[in-house]
């Protein structure tokens, strides 16, 4: 397989959406280090439940959000990247260097242990006191409950009014208690620091007098210094450097934009992408006019060419969309990628808002285009039946994560991820008597696997390309299962 | 084994058009059939082809512009007794009524009287459950509303009363949804949410309006479990209306196939799936991509061409124009319904003695053949 020429590769695409600041802060992981590869002339399938994060992958790709992190390369040039990982990475890098510079200087060593030190001494000296404080709180107050509960019952009873006067006093009392030794312990905290304080002060004198007294002993390595710093800020410029790449990469912009305009989208809704006011000629042309074609003539020319290869007739073209049918408003989506003359189609749900027969019409075009023109398809969809028949290779998404990758019959033959599964057997097939004795798998993650953070998943290939995200010991089972 | 049951609802050359600008147009053309207590029938079709407007009538939430020209849809239920127009008509005729099996035509009563049966003894969940929530009310004011809105129950046990429904439809910590908005639930929990206020007032026919078409598969088919518990509990009569035959096998007892406005074949489950007799049965079968098959490189099939303007129907059988084994005359006649079994019937001149015989397509026999064989590796398998 590796002699195939890849289209499009997909390396540790990451998209995070954040929202809200402070405590309200969140991060969605929406696709979360997905990698995969399409072929030139195949189409790639990928499935997953609503919010899997599916079509967020698809518009990753093309660029209509700009990814956290990973690359994307399309016929080995590469088309866009975030820069998390590089940041990252500097920033790991510098407080590696910055340790490592401070061990070869004794005397800041030193004085950097005494104020470790010290900020430790009073960091636990803090928590006893709070800890403390809690507990002469507690106690006071069981205490005044108690009391508490006895004038209630005294009164009650109907008794005496001096034993409850006794009680309400000693509650005063206890409540003063309670005020003096918090007080102490507060005074005997502030001692403590000042303490420590003045051990410090008196620790870092001693050590700054033993410096100027022996300057050999503590003398700077200024050799090795100067190394880490070098190799630090060699290695910080070589991923500034991947970093300026990717985003120059990033931009719409010469090499990049050329490239960009060999990749287009089908949407899923015909009705709401496209835009009601203008005629299908304006529509399809938009792509073209955008490109910098101004030849009335050759937009014509190559609008009525791409109504004829979906089935549509330049007649058409003065209409608007609204007087068409589902079906026909989906192939002017379709003519409206084409007449760029792409040569990989991200196809977004495209026929999920159809009806089965019209389903159908627009699955065999688009399988007849990709053999005409050599398309490169990503298929995105929920309907197995539909990916099954229409994909070489499917991927299968589990909340931003990829977890299993391979040929199509492959996958629908051996479903590997429990998953994968789980979504074959809540296929409703028009068969009756099946419908009456299938079984449907329920997935669930906390379940259905052990990891522990020793045993994490990996990818791994299960059998010839295809791929499964699993632990060591699920392969072994997986193994066990499919030697029958 | 049909006739005996108890029927609750029986349609009867239900004719409906609607006013455009264009003319009428022809919505729903003489539709016939039945509907038991406890059964499930699914109308299957394409858009367009009148199964949504037939359900609207049986509720009564026909859009303003539409026609009513001919035939009546019968309910039979003890609930009649209270309407005005029941009892007006018992009053006039006398003894005619039947009071052990009191029917009405719902085509036939006032607006007023409808407001006592809709929701309440019928009740309809719609497509999009985002678009049938109100997104600005608290769900569970939206559920509690239709008890004490429609049955006068005080709003204390409205309240408990909704909980019990949220927890019945699968909703957890129906407490703590009681008081959210509908965005905050995810589009199964929104379907079950509109599942709960249909069921609130103890309905007896719900009508389920493609309620899976937005959802994705593993959501799907935990909602059509849902209605399939929920219907043997409360021995509800449910029309599910959908396009797509595979949720049909799963739910129905029996299936109604429409063409632009008429019923094409109407039988029990297993007699459409495995033996269907109209051409159109044949087409939407075989559209269905078979999941069992080996991938190959051949087409899928398509049913040529659109469905006809239904402003200009055509004379004789309307699926001709798009139909292979056409005859000629289904141009010129349209066919009657045949009858196959006690229980099948299908409008196919193909059925008439006259007729050549033909076989359904060879894929299709290859297919009901293969999932037969299927279903006995399965049922072997699991018995041992």
């Amino acid at each position: 397989m590796s002699e195939r020429a890849k289209a499009l590769e997909v390396k540790h695409l990451k998209q995070y959406f954040k929202s809200g600041f402070g405590k309200t802060k969140l991060i969605v992981r929406a696709v979360d280090d997905v990698s995969f590869d399409i072929y030139e002339g195949e189409v790639f399938g990928l499935v997953g439940e609503s919010g899997c994060g599916k079509t967020t992958t698809g518009r990753s790709i093309i660029k209509l959000y700009e990814a956290t992190d990973g690359e994307v390369f399309f016929k080995g040039k590469r088309i866009g990247g975030g820069v998390k990982r590089q940041k990252e990475d500097i920033r790991s890098v510098k407080l590696q260097a910055a340790s490592e510079i401070l061990a070869c200087k004794p005397d800041q060593l030193k004085e950097h242990q005494i104020i470790e030190s010290f900020k430790t001494e009073i960091a636990e000296a803090k928590r006893s006191n709070a800890l403390q404080k809690a507990k002469i709180k507690a106690d006071t107050q069981d205490q005044i409950e108690a009391l508490k509960a006895k004038i209630k019952d005294i009164k009650e009873s109907g008794g005496s009014t001096t034993t409850i006067t006794e009680a309400t006093e000693k509650i005063t009392l206890l409540k003063q208690e309670e005020k003096g030794r918090i007080l102490t312990i507060s005074n005997e905290l502030k001692e403590i620091v000042a303490n420590a304080n003045d051990k410090r002060i008196k620790q870092i004198d001693a050590l700054k007098q033993e410096v100027a007294e022996n300057p050999q002993k503590y003398a700077h390595d200024v050799v090795k210094i100067k190394k880490i710093e070098d190799t630090r800020d060699a290695h910080i410029a070589e991923q500034r450097a991947h970093m300026r790449d990717i985003i120059k990469d990033n931009k719409f912009k010469g090499e990049t934009y050329e490239t960009m305009k060999k990749i287009q989208m089908i949407f899923q809704d015909p009705i709401s992408s496209l835009n009601p006011r203008m005629t299908v000629r304006e529509i399809i042309a938009e792509g073209l006019r955008i490109s910098g074609v101004r030849n009335n003539k050759e937009i014509d020319e190559r609008v009525f060419n791409a109504l004829n290869i979906v089935g549509l007739v330049p007649e058409h073209s003065f209409r608007y969309p609204h007087e068409f049918s589902g079906g026909q408003r989906q192939r002017i989506g379709i003519a409206r990628a084409l007449v760029i003359n792409p040569e990989l189609l991200i196809a977004d749900e495209p026929i999920s808002a159809l009806d089965v027969s019209i389903q159908a019409q627009v699955i065999n075009l688009l399988k007849q285009l990709r053999e005409k023109l050599n398309l490169t398809i990503l298929f995105i969809a929920h309907d197995l039946s539909v990916v099954k028949f229409f994909s070489d290779r499917i991927g299968v998404m589990y909340y931003g994560k990829l977890v299993e990758v391979g040929p199509s019959d492959m996958v629908f033959k051996h479903p590997l991820h429990p998953y994968t599964r789980s979504l074959l057997s809540a296929i409703p097939q028009p068969d009756p008597d099946f419908e009456k004795i299938r079984k449907r798998f329920t997935y669930n993650p906390m379940r259905d696997h052990t990891y522990t953070l020793e045993n994490q998943p990996s990818f791994v290939e299960f059998e010839t390309d295809h791929y499964v995200l699993a632990s060591e010991e699920e392969i072994i089972e997986l193994k066990k299962l499919y030697q029958k | 084994m049909a006739q005996q049951r108890d029927k609750i609802l029986e349609v009867r050359n239900l004719t409906i058009a609607f006013r455009t600008q264009q003319g009428l147009l022809k919505a729903v053309r003489d539709v016939s059939f039945d509907l038991y207590r406890g059964e499930t029938l699914a109308i299957v079709g394409e858009s367009g082809s009148g199964k949504s407007v037939t359900s609207r009538a049986i509720i009564g939430i026909l859009a303003g512009n539409s026609v009513h020209e001919d035939g009546s849809i019968y309910y039979y239920s003890p609930a009649v007794k209270q309407l005005k127009k029941f009892q007006e008509m018992k009053e006039q005729e006398g003894s005619s009524i039947d009071d052990k099996q009191p029917a009405i035509d719902l085509m036939s009563i006032p607006e007023e009287d409808f407001h006592q049966l809709r929701g309440s003894r019928i009740s309809m969940i719609f497509q999009d459950p985002m678009s049938s929530l109100n997104p600005i009310m608290r769900v569970g004011k939206q559920i509690s509303e239709a008890l004490y809105l429609k049955m006068g129950v005080p709003k204390d046990e409205a309240y408990a009363r909704s909980l019990e429904l949220m927890r019945e439809v699968g909703i957890p910590e129906p407490e703590k949804r009681f008081t959210q908005y509908p965005f905050q639930f995810s589009g199964g929990m929104r379907q079950r949410i509109v599942i709960a206020i249909a069921l609130a007032n103890n309905a007896e026919i719900l009508i389920c309006d493609e309620p899976t078409t937005a959802l994705d598969v593993t959501t799907q088919a935990q909602i059509l479990e849902l209605i399939n518990r929920i219907k043997e509990e409360r021995n509800l009569s449910v029309i599910f209306i959908t396009h797509d035959l595979g949720v049909v096998a799963n739910m129905a007892d029996r299936v109604a196939v429409m063409y632009a406005g008429k019923i094409v074949e109407l039988g029990e489950s297993r007699e459409v799936f495995y033996n269907p007799q109209h051409p159109y049965t044949w087409a939407l079968l075989s559209a269905m991509p078979d999941l069992e098959a080996e991938r190959s490189q051949q087409k899928m099939f398509v049913i040529p061409g659109t469905p006809p303007d239904m402003h200009f129907p055509p004379v004789g059988d309307a699926f001709a124009a798009r139909n292979v084994y056409a005859l000629e005359i289904d141009f010129e006649q349209r066919p009657p319904m045949f009858k196959v079994s006690d229980t099948h019937y299908a409008a196919t001149w193909l059925l008439h003695p006259d007729a050549p015989k033909v076989e359904m397509p060879e894929a299709l026999i290859e297919r009901i053949e293969r999932s037969k064989e299927r279903v006995k590796a399965k049922e072997a398998a699991n018995n041992e």
